[in-house]
């Protein structure tokens, strides 16, 4: 039996309870009453995964179906990857221990381009064929969603199918039309053609991309009578969709071992740079009766001792105090710890603060995103630099000494004074400090700025910018570090320069792109997002294997008239309204949130309906 | 504070796949249980209140037990019994908790703990037993140690193994040991495993190592 000789073998590797299974809240079912099984993959190691909250919704939610059985998959950390070669293990789920190559479903989620290497892996410890053409039965079928899903060109070639948007209705959706279609013994083609018809379904077999002369697309034409063009799929009231009553509770400490409320999703602010800030528009939200009902019944299911809310943008729900006092009062009364990420500092008053004094918090962390106003404006990140101090001013009363920044380098229209920018900020943070006569006694300020490379992704106002080359980021990082005065109260981190092009290339990247993973991944790349495992030199060989190079679709600026890879997907979020976004970037001017007012983005027109339910 | 807590001893077992989970993650998963079972455990009095939990002998990665200690302390008088199931209907598969009582014994208390091996039927581990009677007639049995004070040290465990027993059931081979435990003098089976196996340069096929027993000096049940 494949789970005892697992059980043998494991204790040789590290972690082994990522691999064994058995977890609280773990969903076992008689597999002779089932009629469609799904392997959920995350193409990452278990800690990871199991911290990711989509994979909780989905499983719960097709597990709440009796006669659908989901299970977990995880990318083997290399030790076990080697483990399992050696002893023929193939991937299997952790809930029954059969290989995921019986299954009907094969489903990946796809958070991050780095991802991609590790998905043709798993397809390959699945014993499952990794090309989507070599696959010619009816299962498994290979699907994949999640936001880099946006772009999936770079995967047409291994999936099957993608799905578009938000998964509770379509994931149903899809396994029903399977199951009617199994039952009729369909074949393959017979199945993804009738899915193709589904809203949010795009079967990239069935569209023909051609190339003009300089790379760029000249055509994607859809055949099977598949839609010219795929609309994404949203949830329309946040108060009734499904919402797991409890998670599976991992034994080994995973990266946020926690429970997890979604408070919103989409985001009012339309930061130029920021993909997920488009993608998962319109902005809806959970109502705080909602919110605090399901907190309870997590907590209480799991007995997590911690439990958070997970959004773009916390901070603009419109009832966040009513929400945050009911949670403060459930969660000090049950010993719970409530951790607040993503609070914006444009909204962060007194008030709020003395409420989130109240739960244990070791620092605070702000993302200004750029060093002056000016680039600020370009980038449409309506923070100004009073409101950053004046944050930072009530923090420090309340006793915070540590302060964390997130900044970008290398964004459209930035200059050396924009750099200068980051360092002059935070030292005007450390002399705030010490000009307090009331600042914490006997206590330093640190400061940790954390810099990103920007990347450009697809559906956003930058879609069209070039990324810096890696010298230029190289340079301006070097005279970012040699603008700090204050060494011993400021500390700065980043990327792997050669990791962000890579991203670029990935998130921007063609059907072409396809065979540049295959042959990367066959070069040995694997977990490309470990600093440890990532391997740029092979990545560059595998791009001029294809006789492709990374600077064509990282730092070559698009035109706005040109075909992109992504055009035929629709995100709701209209094309003229990033190209007017990209002219209002260049001439520093701002777009007010859609609070404030309608910047007529596509989406409420395609939706039939204004943003915030009425 | 003291006077309103009522120490509660349980003993448990940990098997099956359980026992992938470490000693670390076992506290915590502990921790979440008796949430789960909304069990009025007391919590530590300082600025960071805690579970109270104590594990008086950890038990390796690895290694099953049926004879598993931890202290914890109620605020409320529930019955034993009820402690007890509404404990166990929260544990994930592989941990139960066998008994739930009054702590009689302290923890300085304990000085030895027994272990049984199975040793299954396969070529891989043809004379085993054998081997195992040479190794444990040793007049000196030398393994390294690490102590975080002293580094690597070289110490002689024969004293150390209070009894043994090899027999055989189901066609497996079993080792019955007893060896020191508790603050005096502690050795882990694995020490003694690993010296057995650098003895003879072997590596053994899918051994299973269970704890039985806790045991007082007196050879009384640590309870």
């Amino acid at each position: 039996m494949l789970q005892e000789k697992i059980e043998q073998l494991v204790l040789n590797v590290t972690k082994p309870a990522r691999y064994t299974g058995g977890e609280f809240g773990s969903v076992i079912k008689d597999k002779s009453k089932v009629d469609v099984r799904f392997a959920f993959c995350f193409p990452d190691v278990y800690d990871v995964g199991m911290s990711h909250l989509g994979m909780k919704i989905l499983y719960s939610l097709k597990n709440a179906r009796e006669n659908f059985w989901c299970e977990r998959v995880f990318a083997p950390w290399p030790d076990f990857e080697k483990v399992m070669r050696e002893n023929d293990i193939p991937l299997y789920g952790l809930e029954s221990f059969e290989p995921i190559k019986d299954f009907d479903f094969i489903g990946f989620t796809l958070q991050y381009e780095l991802s991609y290497t590790n998905v043709l892996n798993m397809l390959d410890l699945s014993g499952v064929p990794v090309l989507a053409k070599d696959r010619h039965e009816l299962s498994p079928i290979v699907i994949a969603g999640g936001p880099c899903v946006c772009n999936p060109e770079p995967l047409a070639d291994f999936i099957d199918i993608f799905v578009l948007g938000e998964g509770e209705e379509l994931n149903l959706e899809l396994m029903d039309l399977y199951l009617e279609m199994k039952k009729l013994k369909a074949s393959k083609e017979e199945f993804l053609t009738a899915a193709s018809k589904i809203e949010g379904v795009y079967v990239p077999s069935f569209y023909d991309v051609l190339y003009n002369d300089d790379g760029t697309i000249k055509s994607v034409t859809p055949s099977h009578g598949a839609p010219a063009v795929i609309k994404k799929r949203i949830i329309k009231d946040m108060d009734k969709v499904f919402y797991p009553k409890d998670f599976v509770v991992p034994f080994t400490e995973t990266v946020h071992d926690r429970a997890v409320v979604e408070v919103l999703r989409g985001c009012i602010r339309g930061c130029r740079f920021c993909q997920a800030g488009f993608i998962y528009r319109p902005f809806r939200e959970k109502s705080s009766e909602t919110i605090f009902e399901e907190a309870k019944a997590l907590c209480e299911s799991t007995g997590y001792e911690e439990v958070s809310l997970s959004s773009l943008s916390t901070s603009d729900h419109s009832d966040i105090s009513t929400m945050l006092n009911t949670l403060i009062d459930y969660t000090e009364n049950e010993k719970v710890n409530l951790s607040l990420p993503s609070l914006r500092i444009d909204n962060f008053s007194e008030e709020l603060l003395e409420k989130i004094k109240k739960v244990r918090k070791s620092g605070l962390t702000f993302a200004p995103e750029a060093g002056t106003q000016r680039m600020r404006n370009v980038i449409n990140k309506n923070v100004d630099e009073e409101e950053i101090m004046s944050a930072c001013k009530i923090a420090f009363e309340g006793g915070y000494t540590t302060v964390k920044l997130y900044f970008m380098l290398g964004l459209p229209t930035e200059t050396d004074e924009d750099i200068v920018g980051i360092a002059e900020t935070a030292e005007r943070i450390v002399n705030l400090f010490y000009s307090m006569p009331n600042r914490p006694r006997g206590k330093h300020i640190q400061i940790s700025i954390s810099v990103a490379t920007f990347v450009p992704k697809p559906f956003t106002p930058f879609e069209f910018e070039p990324q810096d080359t890696v010298s230029e980021i190289e340079r301006k990082q070097h005279l970012l570090l040699s603008s700090i005065k204050s060494r011993k109260n400021i500390s700065v981190s980043w990327h792997k320069v050669n990791v962000s092009i890579l991203e670029a290339a990935l998130a921007k990247g063609d059907r072409r792109i396809g065979d540049v993973i295959y042959k990367a991944w066959k070069k040995g790349c694997i977990f490309d997002s470990w600093d440890e495992f990532y391997n740029f030199s092979k990545w560059q060989e595998s791009f001029s294997d294809s006789s492709l190079t990374m600077e064509f679709y990282a730092n070559r600026k698009l035109r706005y008239d040109e075909v992109f890879p992504w055009d035929h997907l629709d995100y709701l979020v209209s094309k003229e309204f990033f190209i007017k976004e990209n002219k209002k970037a260049k001439m520093s001017e701002t777009t007010p949130n859609c609070r404030l007012e309608c910047s007529a983005c596509g989406v409420s027109k395609k939706t039939g309906g204004a943003c915030f339910g009425g | 504070m003291e006077d309103n807590r009522i120490h509660v001893r349980a003993i448990f077992s940990k098997k099956g796949r359980a026992k992938f989970i470490s000693h670390l993650d076992l506290l915590r998963c502990i921790q979440r249980s008796m949430k789960r079972a909304k069990l009025p455990v007391w919590y530590t009095q300082g600025f960071n209140p805690r579970v109270y939990l104590m594990f008086p002998l950890a038990l390796s990665l690895g290694l099953s037990s049926s004879y598993e200690v931890m202290d914890f302390s109620v605020t409320e008088n529930i019955p034993f019994e009820e402690i007890k199931e509404r404990f166990n209907n929260a544990l994930p598969e592989g941990l139960r908790i066998e008994k739930i009582t009054a702590p009689i014994k302290k923890h300085t208390e304990i000085a030895y703990a027994e272990y049984v091996l199975t040793f299954p039927d396969v070529s891989e581990n043809s004379g085993i037993k054998e081997k195992l009677y040479e190794f444990l007639s040793l007049p000196i049995i030398n393994v390294e140690k690490f102590s975080k004070k002293k580094g690597n040290i070289t110490t002689d465990i024969k004293n150390d193994i209070a009894d043994y027993r090899i027999f055989e059931s189901d066609g497996n081979v079993n080792l019955y040991i007893k060896l020191s435990a508790g603050t005096e003098r502690n050795i882990g089976i694995n020490t003694v495993t690993d010296a057995f196996k650098k003895a003879y340069g072997i590596e053994f096929f899918d051994l299973s190592i269970e704890r039985t027993k806790i045991l007082c000096e007196n050879n009384e049940d640590f309870i």
